[in-house]
This record gives C-alpha cells, structure tokens and sequence, in this order.
C-alpha cells in the first residue's frame, strides 16, 4: 500500500476516534452512565408487531408494553443455575424500586422454550421469584421478532432425544419504555444494585416525545 | 494389642490414593414444579496425583450430570461434560454460571433447609458421599 493509503486510514483512524471520544464526552451525562452494566440506546428501537401469550394464555401484542415500564428477561424454567440466578437479581431489582410509587415497572421472564414451558408452568415459575412477575412465551417466530429487537439470541435443539434438552440463550436484561420501545440492554454479570441505580434514573428521567 | 490400635487407626484414616475432600456443596432451591436444579461443591485434593470427577448420583433426580458452560456467539450454553478435572494439590470449584452438577428428573422440590444425599465417584479415588444442604437462593 502506498504511504498516502496509509495515511489516509490513520487519519480516518484518528478522525473516528476522536468522533468517539467527543461522542463519549459530551453524551456522558451521569444517569446514561452505565459503567460496563449495559448500554441505552442512542435512538430507541421500535418493537416489531408480534402476537405472543402471557402467563394466563391471553393474547400479548407489542402494544400491550405500552403505558408502563418493563424489563424482560429471555431464558426458560428447565434452566437450573443461569436462569433462577438472574430471576433472582430481578427480584431484587424490582424490590429496590418498590419504594417508588411514581414508577410503573413490570417484570418478565420470556420463555424462548414454549414446547415445555406452559403459560401456566410459566406463571408457577416466575411468581416464586416475585409474585408480580409475567410470563410470556409463544411460537417461534413471533418470539424471534421480539428477541431480535430486543437483542436477545437464543437456540433450541431442533429435534430433542427427549424431553430433558437444553436451550442455549443470551443473558440479559432489556429495558422497554412506556412508548413500547427498546430503550436499554443490562449485560451479565449482574449486580442489582447498580441495575437498579441505572434503572431507576432511566425511568425517572424519561421523557415522553 | 494395645500397640496395635494406633497403626489400626492410621490405616484406617489413611485413604487409599489422591486425597480428595468435598467442601461447600450446596443446592439451589427449585421453584415448584421444577424438573432440574443445580448443585455445587468444591473438590479439594491434598494428594500428590491428579484425579477427575467423572460422576454423581442421587435419589433426589434421575440424573445427576456434569456441566459446564460454554460461551459462544452471545449465548451461554450449559454442556454435559464427561469429567472435571481436579489437578494434584489443587480443586475444581463448581459454582453459580461455571462448571456445576444438573440434576435432570428431579423426583421432587428442593426444599430449603432440606439436605440431598450426593455419591461422587472419582476416576482414581474411591467414591465420595456428601450431604447436600438445600438453600433458597433469592437473596443475595
């Protein structure tokens, strides 16, 4: 490569940096801080449309996130140690921002294992973290329309031996608005105190457009 | 006789090869209806030879097996794996999203408070039970 193209890309180099550190600077205000917790959406990502079942069996759109806060969790009730793990920081998440009445916070477990996990067997599973969790769950390709705005993967074994399979999935928790947008991703490992610190200053200084 | 007992002692509180003891075995407490659940321990060996974990059983669930978890593509996914390694002088520590037991079938709830009856059998040393305390993990 010439010394011009080498130069040409430092300073494309030097240019994007220094975009990303004036990015870093003057987008740093304290609440958005989220200091290896996760991240908050530039610009909050609008939910597709999907038709999903919560834990009673009645029907669950994207409009149904509107008009409150909710943070969902992708996992499933057969998962031993990642999942009540994270169930469990929730818990402890929604408990610290019980105190604020100002606040509508729902909570989530979104089952991508509908072939075992029930609406029922849901309700019975996430009501022993909290008694005011959901669940939802769904078919497949509903489901996918929800984690992939939601940035959230996940595999099921495609034709399981028997019933004892395991489902691979990402570990995190998302954050949707009152509009019904994604508005922020927690990454593991968790620790409910600073997921509730962010939370808590994401929701309360929200802004409706 | 009576100069016999402490060499009969000795052999008997001498095990046969590694020295392997199990620390910190607990369980996580199921939420009702739950059909696997986790165990955790530690396998302290004080002997000069490595061993390996190659197995656990219990009344408690039909299976017992060793996982571990694997990191790829965004996801965490838990893999059966056929031993844990628990090098001379060293431990394996089974613990909350690492290596662990999963006890698939559980015949019941782990209640907290409750305790399991865990067999671990060892590629060298001779098998190992322990009681397992059961402890409802919610709270930090």
């Amino acid at each position: 490569m010439k010394p011009a193209g080498i130069a040409a890309i430092v300073f494309v180099g030097l240019l994007a940096f220094g975009l990303g550190a004036w990015w870093a600077v003057t987008s740093s205000q304290p609440d958005l801080e989220m200091a290896g917790s996760g991240y908050v959406l530039p610009e909050p990502r609008d939910l597709p449309a999907f038709e999903l079942v919560d834990g009673q069996g009645v029907a669950f759109s994207q409009t149904d996130f509107q008009g409150h806060w909710s943070v969902l969790y992708f996992g499933f009730t057969y998962c031993p140690d990642v999942c009540p793990a994270a169930l469990a920081v929730m818990a402890q998440v929604k408990q610290q921002l019980d105190g604020d009445e100002d606040l509508d916070d729902r909570y989530y477990l979104v089952s991508v294992d509908p072939a075992r996990d029930t609406p029922v067997r849901l309700t019975e599973y996430v009501t022993y973290f909290d008694p005011e969790f959901l669940g939802l769950t769904g078919e497949f390709d509903q489901l996918d329309r929800l984690t992939r705005a939601a940035g959230a993967v996940y595999k099921v074994p495609d034709a399981p031996e028997d019933d004892n399979y395991l489902v691979a999935h990402s570990s995190t928790l998302t954050l949707i608005d009152p509009a019904g947008r994604v508005h922020a991703i927690f990454t593991s490992p968790f620790d409910p105190n600073v997921i509730a610190d962010k939370l808590g200053a994401l929701m309360r200084n929200w802004k409706a457009d | 006789m009576r100069s016999l007992l402490p060499l009969l002692l000795l052999a008997l509180s001498a095990p046969a090869l590694a020295d392997i003891t199990i620390t910190d075995a607990w369980a996580r407490a199921t939420p009702p209806g739950a059909r696997t659940a986790a165990v955790y321990f530690t396998v302290v060996n004080d002997g000069e030879a490595p061993d390996a974990l190659v197995g656990a059983a219990t009344e408690a669930s039909d299976l017992a097996e060793l996982h571990t978890h694997v990191h790829a593509d965004g996801m965490m996914q838990m893999k059966q794996v056929p031993a844990i390694d628990v090098p001379a002088g060293g431990e394996a520590v089974l613990k909350p999203h690492g290596d662990h037991l999963m006890l698939v079938g559980l015949h019941g709830a782990l209640a907290p408070g409750e305790s399991l009856e865990l067999t671990l059998s060892f590629e060298h040393h001779a098998q190992v039970t322990v009681s397992v305390p059961i402890r409802d993990a919610r709270k930090p």
